[in-house]
């Protein structure tokens, strides 16, 4: 689904990344981890398509349904109608759209690209009920700014509803964890289980073990210094979790 | 120094000689009398005057106008009013700055009459801000004043428009409807204001409309104005407001039109708990200017000011604001407020905002912020990694900027129009009202 070629990514004259090759199928989930400042949301931004990253050197290739695409020839809009999702660590306030006004405007663009049928105002909050259940949401929230006055928590159930209801076929969540209380944790973490389908894959990007306790990933890769220095199984993450990055011999 | 001009020698003329068009209404014409000297001892307000500093407008915009306006006739104004007569149930209608009195429909109770009694003139001249410039003028040229008086205990929560339409044929024309608007004790009274150009090319007119409104006790008066003139017109408006005990006074500017634009404000709070809160949005394109103009002066004690303006500049278009607050030494107590924030889009536009306090005795609130920059580019991003392309994406964010602007109307149907216009750049009225699309939470929905 997604093949990542000898990535380098320069932000500000800074080069971050120094070199990924990472390979992501149908149906997998990879964990990929590291220090601060190891290049995860750089990794995460570009493949969104934020402005301010460059490619210098390397590609991103990505399975449209039909063939492989260079991400790199597409606008942001039209990597989202792809099927590419990037839930943010710091989601943005836009104070004066409402929640429902920007789901309904962003599912609209996406689906009539994907040759969807477009849903009626009662029945797309219709079909959005039982999601905003499963992430325990009221209503109201609907009403709400996009993330104005949110908590942190809050923030990040949204980034999860926006994912749900979007439904993409690479999910990219940077940091959905941090923030998080133990129960929001939990409630996050059962949106991205129920998101996980033999057809899609998801990258979850975390500092941490304990979102791992809830979501099993396939593959945990080690970024450092703006290269992949290890890759292994869920174990890999007990591991640096007991020894940190450091002892590990993951970043040196 | 004396202002002379063309249009200064034809009043001059038409008041020395008492021209037929005043015959019928002395106590306007010895109103004009009055005035005309000191308008002549004036001079045209230019960019050495501290509140004229940065408009466009020149003495030289009233040379070539031809004083002979054509005759009304019943094509696109009569349409326009009937139009909007199916939108809202009560409506004031100038045609090229004249009352439209046939067209016009207000509720029983409420009375809208000519100036013709020497006392209501004296009244007039009494209130009249000498300083001002163009609202002298607007006076001498005006053939008439209307005084709308509100009865006191009057409620509606229907609407009044005031519509001032402008037809194709008005063109180097001078448009000048003046109107008082007497709100007496705790009354409440909702207006619309539209200025809609309703010719098909654009072409060059001047309109210096002036509004005076007289708040006793408790009158609570909201007024909202949407200018959509021709894209040449030059634009004047002068507000000026009195406030007594407990009333309440909400203005809302919405300038979307003219090529050029003056609005002022001016508001005396002369009771205890007298409150005036001003909104204003600009959005302006190509070489458009809109420059406003308020001043707040805190006459009494415990006496309440709020401003909120906020400018969308495109390509080479300039904003003004200038936020003047007064408080006298008998003003304690009080509390003032304002801020102005713009948003940059053209690389040649510009924004000059100028907050002015003056505060002559202590125990008072105030605060003024102003800030200036281009949309945000993160906020862009988000929404394009939604799926929403870039352009949409801007007009959202435009229109959530604008946002708080519209909802300051208590009206929903106003708030629809002014979404209308503000989100879907509509160059014409949408009469036919295909409703814009609300969800039902009550928030506007994009789609």
């Amino acid at each position: 689904m997604l093949k990542i070629n000898n990535l380098h990514v320069m932000v500000e004259d800074k080069l971050i990344l120094k070199g990924i090759d990472l390979e992501i199928n149908q149906g997998e989930i990879h964990a990929i981890m590291g220090p601060n400042g190891s290049g995860k949301s750089t990794l995460a931004k570009v493949m969104a398509g934020h402005p301010k990253y460059q490619i210098t050197e390397g590609s991103i290739e990505f399975f449209d349904g039909q063939e492989y695409i260079n991400l790199m020839d597409l606008e942001i809009h039209e990597r989202a109608k792809a099927g590419i999702f990037l839930g943010f660590q710091y989601p943005t306030e836009i104070p004066g759209i409402s929640n429902l006004g920007f789901l309904r405007e962003s599912v609209n663009n996406v689906w009539k690209a994907q040759g969807k049928k477009l849903l009626g105002k009662d029945d797309f909050i219709d079909f959005l009920r039982p999601m905003m259940a499963t992430l325990n949401m009221k209503e109201l929230f609907l009403d709400r700014s996009i993330n104005e006055g949110f908590s942190g928590g809050e923030k990040k159930k949204n980034e999860i509803l926006q994912l749900m209801v979007l439904d993409p076929k690479l999910a990219i969540l940077d940091e959905t964890d941090s923030g998080l209380d133990i129960d929001a944790m939990k409630v996050v973490a059962e949106g991205i289980n129920r998101f996980k389908k033999p057809g899609n894959a998801t990258i979850l990007i975390t500092h941490y073990q304990r979102l791992l306790d809830h979501i099993i990933p396939d593959f945990i890769h080690v970024l450092g210094d703006g290269k992949i220095i290890r890759s292994g199984t869920k174990d890999l993450a007990f591991e640096l979790e007991l020894k940190g990055y450091h002892e590990t011999g993951s970043v040196r | 120094m004396t202002y002379s001009s063309p249009l200064m020698n034809h009043l001059s003329h038409a008041i020395s000689h008492r021209e037929p068009m005043y015959m019928d209404n002395t106590p306007l014409f010895q109103l004009k009398k009055k005035i005309l000297p000191l308008l002549q001892m004036s001079t045209f307000p230019s960019i050495k005057d501290e509140f004229f500093r940065y408009s466009k407008i020149q003495e030289t915009d009233f040379d070539n106008l031809d004083f002979n306006p054509p005759p009304i006739r019943d094509t696109a104004s009569t349409l326009l009013s009937n139009q909007f007569s199916g939108y809202f149930k009560y409506q004031i209608i100038f045609v090229n700055g004249e009352l439209s009195l046939e067209q016009t429909m207000l509720p029983k109770e409420l009375e809208l009459k000519k100036i013709i009694d020497e006392d209501e003139a004296l009244e007039v001249f009494a209130s009249l801000d000498q300083s001002n410039f163009f609202g002298l003028m607007n006076i001498l040229y005006t053939s008439n004043i209307y005084k709308l008086t509100i009865p006191k205990d009057f409620k509606s929560s229907e609407i009044i428009s005031t519509v001032h339409i402008t037809t194709g044929d008005f063109k180097q024309h001078l448009a000048t409807p003046c109107l008082f608007i007497k709100a007496k004790e705790n009354s409440y009274t909702n207006f619309f204001s539209l200025y809609h150009y309703a010719g098909i090319g654009p072409h060059y007119y001047v309109t210096n409309s002036a509004l005076y409104l007289d708040l006793e006790n408790g009158a609570v008066v909201d007024f909202s104005k949407l200018q959509m003139e021709s894209k040449l017109c030059l634009h004047i408006s002068t507000i000026q407001a009195s406030l007594k005990e407990n009333s309440i006074l909400n203005t809302q500017l919405i300038s979307l039109g003219g090529h050029h634009s003056r609005e002022n404000q001016k508001i005396h709070l002369l009771g205890q708990n007298a409150r005036v809160n001003l909104y204003g949005l600009y959005d302006l394109k190509d070489d458009m200017q809109t420059d406003h103009y308020v001043e707040v002066v805190h006459q009494h004690q415990q006496t309440y000011s709020h401003q909120i303006f906020k400018g969308i500049l495109r390509d080479q278009s300039h904003g003004v604001f200038t936020g003047k607050v007064l408080i006298t030494k008998d003003a304690k107590h009080s509390v003032s407020t304002q801020l102005n924030k713009n948003i940059i889009l053209g690389d040649a536009a510009l924004m000059t905002s100028r907050p002015q306090l003056m505060i002559d005795t202590d125990d008072v609130k105030c605060t003024h912020g102003a800030t200036t920059g281009q949309l945000d580019p993160e906020q862009l991003f988000y929404l394009n990694t939604r799926g929403i392309e870039k352009d949409q994406a801007k007009k959202m964010l435009y229109h959530a900027f604008a946002r708080e602007i519209i909802e300051a109307s208590p009206c929903g149907k106003i708030k629809q129009i002014l979404n209308n216009f503000i989100l879907n750049d509509q160059a014409t009225i949408p009469w036919d009202l295909n409703y814009t699309n609300r969800c039902q939470h009550g928030i506007f929905s994009f789609t």
